[in-house]
């Protein structure tokens, strides 16, 4: 008895310290995980700078899709994987956009904190098991089977929020979105590959790209890759040359908006966050450069229904239309 | 394995719970295995050490009462035995002092300093008459390798541990409990104590010169509560789960910072050791009873060689020749304090005040042991004197120092407590409190570990700080 009592406290324990809040990951993960089943048309995947550009009630006001965006800062390849095989145990959207520039960065250079954030989110699954094995060396898994070995020295800085469990049951408003407001503009310019020599993407990104390509059509989908603009991707003109190769082998679609940055009528001082991620007003072009794309495109007719697209009309209203000066 | 990993805890779950799942006349193989188990994780090399000393000495021991070359044999197999330990200690140090290059990396098996006295003790007693040579070979290994004891101590006598050991033990539901309160106990001790004080203790003595005045006085003291917190804390586990299977084994630690002496001091701290260098170097050499000149010299010698099982190096040897000095010049000068209060027409300084002046001797000479070395040990205990302006930089954040600061506070009423008690232990007051009232203790005990304890790998928050948010 005095055992069980024991472990009810530990693991209560571990639910506090449990982080919880930083980026809102856990709502905007856990979101996905409350949403009604079979419900989305589109589902985009990646890192930062994939919830920084595409924004789900934009693309819905746009194109009627319902999309949701399933990402975490400096999101590993590996991870974006076990986030898709875990999208699609829920859903069947038929599209599925993957911000392939982490697709240049070996998941060796991946940090403690990025491994944490895309792992934190998730609940318990094999996917999860099998991606802590992938991304942390043996002898270091411990701490992330069992994170209340790490978050336990967070004695020192909880809050009232640590003790709050409502994001289980929670929707994100933003499906998935970061809504950023202005913070400062970057040096973003149009690109040209013409005189780039292609530089190489690690292999076994690669391989990773051809299998969730193939993930997705077993599943009923198809796969878009998709770049966003940042400040420093002149440093990676040579991958991207090498990706844009690769996707017109593999056969896989890829939207660079590199490539066609005064298409999308960016203002490099009013539409950035930083210089790597679109703010609100960067995000709603590059979005519905997107939705434009996905018409001229795919053939997706959306699965009506009526109160989740009330939801979603609504949440554009409140946020898009008529934005209120927070982040 | 760690003491404190979530491998030696799952370790120690399967290893008590298969002891009594076992039938008795099993029990004691099973620890055998268990303990070669738990040694080998260490580092498989490591056990060729341990498998020489279990070999050596118990070959040396059944041949001893058989043969007239009896204290050759008993020279061969201490020489072996110490020797070897001797020479992996001193070796690395005796060469960086000769070559600039630095220490040879020598392997340094895990818990030889402790099984080579504990073997050596078992050949002497065998060799005194004292006990009789074990005579399988597998028991022998036991008592060598048991895993609660063979990396931290104590250092035990095997006519006190071996019939524990090979006797199976019944289940009680009394040793479970009062074993893992005693593991948390100690887990206590380590990880909410020692560890954190360690933190400012490694910042001040990590960069001597850097800190002075009161920042090296408070690092020394908290030097001499964390390591009387990590080691007591280590012992309290091991003794912990040995209860837990059954088996007492002897107490290390007995409030030595109540001392008023420093002779009291080492009957009271590592109690084994002092047992053992008593008994098998002391005696000997002729204890006291060769005249005080002797005496002294005896003892100053005993404390040397405690020093340098310590450490190798002159901060340890100077160390362990403070102690001896300590206790030569308060034998010597007894009588003379005695008169001169007489004299005075006034009584003993009280017993707090004689305790107060026996732990400033004893922070003092742990400052040398921490120092990088002898001569920085000296310019730091200088600086301490010479810059000292009574102000304390930040060393700790100020959460960390309320919890060391209470974590010492509950450690300090423990002693209390347990020093004021005539008979029977704190454990059994404990147990004899309302249910409620104890799960309450306990469940707050584990908590606090499992909260406030340094383990884990760091956590910083800025680590996830993204996008300026």
């Amino acid at each position: 008895m005095f055992l069980l009592l024991a472990l009810c406290l530990l693991l209560t324990a571990w639910a506090v310290f449990d982080r919880k809040t930083t980026c809102w990951y856990t709502e905007k993960v856990r979101g996905f995980y409350n949403e009604p089943e079979q419900s989305m048309d589109v589902i985009g995947f990646g890192s930062s700078r994939m919830y920084c550009t595409l924004d789900p009630l934009v693309l819905h006001h746009e194109t009627g899709l319902r999309a949701y965006v399933l990402a975490t800062q400096q999101q590993p390849l590996r991870a974006t994987r076990t986030y898709m095989q875990e999208a699609l145990k829920r859903q069947s959207p038929r599209l599925l956009i993957l911000e392939a520039t982490m697709a240049f960065r070996p998941d060796s250079e991946t940090t403690d904190a990025e491994i944490r954030d895309c792992l934190d989110p998730l609940p318990w699954s094999k996917n999860k098991l099998a991606l802590i094995r992938e991304l942390v060396p043996e002898g270091q898994r411990a701490a992330y089977y069992f994170n209340f070995l790490k978050y336990h020295q967070r004695w020192k800085e909880l809050s009232a929020k640590d003790f709050d469990f409502s994001y289980l049951g929670k929707r994100d408003v933003f499906r998935g979105y970061m809504y950023l407001t202005p913070e400062r503009g970057a040096d973003c310019t149009q690109q040209s590959y013409d005189s780039t020599e292609a530089a190489p993407v690690p292999k076994e990104n690669l391989a990773l790209l051809r299998e969730m390509a193939q993930f997705a059509i077993e599943n009923g989908a198809e796969l878009l890759l998709l770049a966003a603009p940042y400040e420093t991707v002149t440093d990676d003109l040579g991958c991207l040359k090498s990706l844009h190769a690769f996707c017109e082998a593999e056969g896989i679609a890829f939207l660079d908006l590199n490539l066609d940055y005064d298409k999308l009528g960016i203002d490099e001082a009013k539409d950035f966050f930083d210089i790597g991620h679109f703010n609100v007003n960067g995000s709603t072009k590059a979005t519905r450069y997107i939705a434009d794309y996905i018409s001229e495109n795919y053939t997706l007719a959306p699965v009506p229904d009526a109160a989740l697209d009330a939801e979603i009309a609504q949440a554009y209203e409140d946020w898009i239309m008529h934005p209120p000066e927070i982040k | 394995m760690d003491l404190i990993s979530l491998g030696f805890l799952l370790f120690a779950a399967v290893t008590v719970t298969v002891y009594y799942a076992l039938p008795l006349r099993l029990r004691p193989v099973w620890l055998l295995a268990a303990s070669v188990f738990f040694y080998l994780r260490a580092d498989p090399r490591c056990g060729l050490f341990l498998l020489f000393s279990i070999l050596s000495c118990y070959a040396a021991a059944l041949l001893i009462p058989k043969t007239k070359h009896r204290k050759v044999l008993l020279f061969l197999a201490l020489a072996l035995n110490l020797g070897l330990m001797a020479a992996l200690k001193l070796l690395p140090w005796l060469m960086a002092q000769a070559v600039e290059s630095g220490r040879l990396r020598l392997l340094y098996p895990l818990g030889l300093s402790f099984y080579s006295l504990q073997a050596a003790g078992y050949v002497i007693d065998v060799y005194r008459g004292k006990i009789e040579p074990e005579r399988e070979l597998w028991r022998f290994a036991l008592f060598m390798s048991f895993f609660p004891i063979v990396s931290q101590g104590p250092i035990s006598r095997y006519d006190q541990l071996a019939p524990e050991l090979n006797t199976g033990h019944a289940i009680s539901a009394k040793n479970l409990s009062r074993g893992a309160q005693l593991a948390l106990w100690g887990y206590f001790k380590k990880l909410v104590v020692a560890d954190r004080a360690g933190l400012l203790v490694d910042l001040v003595y990590d960069t001597p010169g850097q800190y002075a005045g009161l920042a090296v006085c408070l690092a020394a003291t908290l030097y001499t509560l964390q390591l009387y917190a990590d080691f007591s804390g280590c012992v309290d586990i091991c003794r912990g789960l040995a209860r837990m299977l059954g088996i007492e084994v002897t107490e290390n630690f007995r409030r030595p910072l109540f001392s008023a002496s420093i002779a009291e001091f080492w009957r009271r701290w590592h109690i084994s050791l002092g047992a053992w260098l008593r008994d098998y170097l002391y005696f000997p050499l002729g204890g006291s009873r060769k005249g005080r000149t002797r005496k002294a010299l005896n003892t100053l010698a005993v404390f040397a060689a405690s020093g340098l099982w310590h450490g190798a190096g002159l901060n340890f040897l100077f160390w362990g020749l403070f102690n001896g000095f300590c206790i030569v010049l308060g034998g010597e000068t007894v009588k003379a304090r005695d008169a001169f209060w007489l004299k005075c027409g006034a009584k003993k300084p009280p017993r707090f005040l004689r305790q107060l002046g026996c732990f400033f001797l004893v922070v003092l000479g742990f400052h040398f042991f921490r120092a990088p070395g002898l001569s920085a040990g000296v310019r730091m205990a200088l600086d301490a004197l010479h810059r000292f302006d009574g102000s304390l930089p930040e060393l700790l954040d100020l959460k960390d120092m309320a919890v060391l600061w209470l974590g010492l506070g509950l450690m300090l009423l423990v002693s209390v407590l347990t020093e004021r008690m005539e008979t029977g232990c704190l454990l059994d007051r404990i147990a004899a409190l309302k249910l409620p009232l104890r799960w309450a203790l306990w469940l707050c005990l584990l908590l606090t570990v499992l909260i406030f304890g340094v383990y884990g790998p760091g956590y910083d928050k800025a680590q996830f700080i993204y996008m300026g948010f």
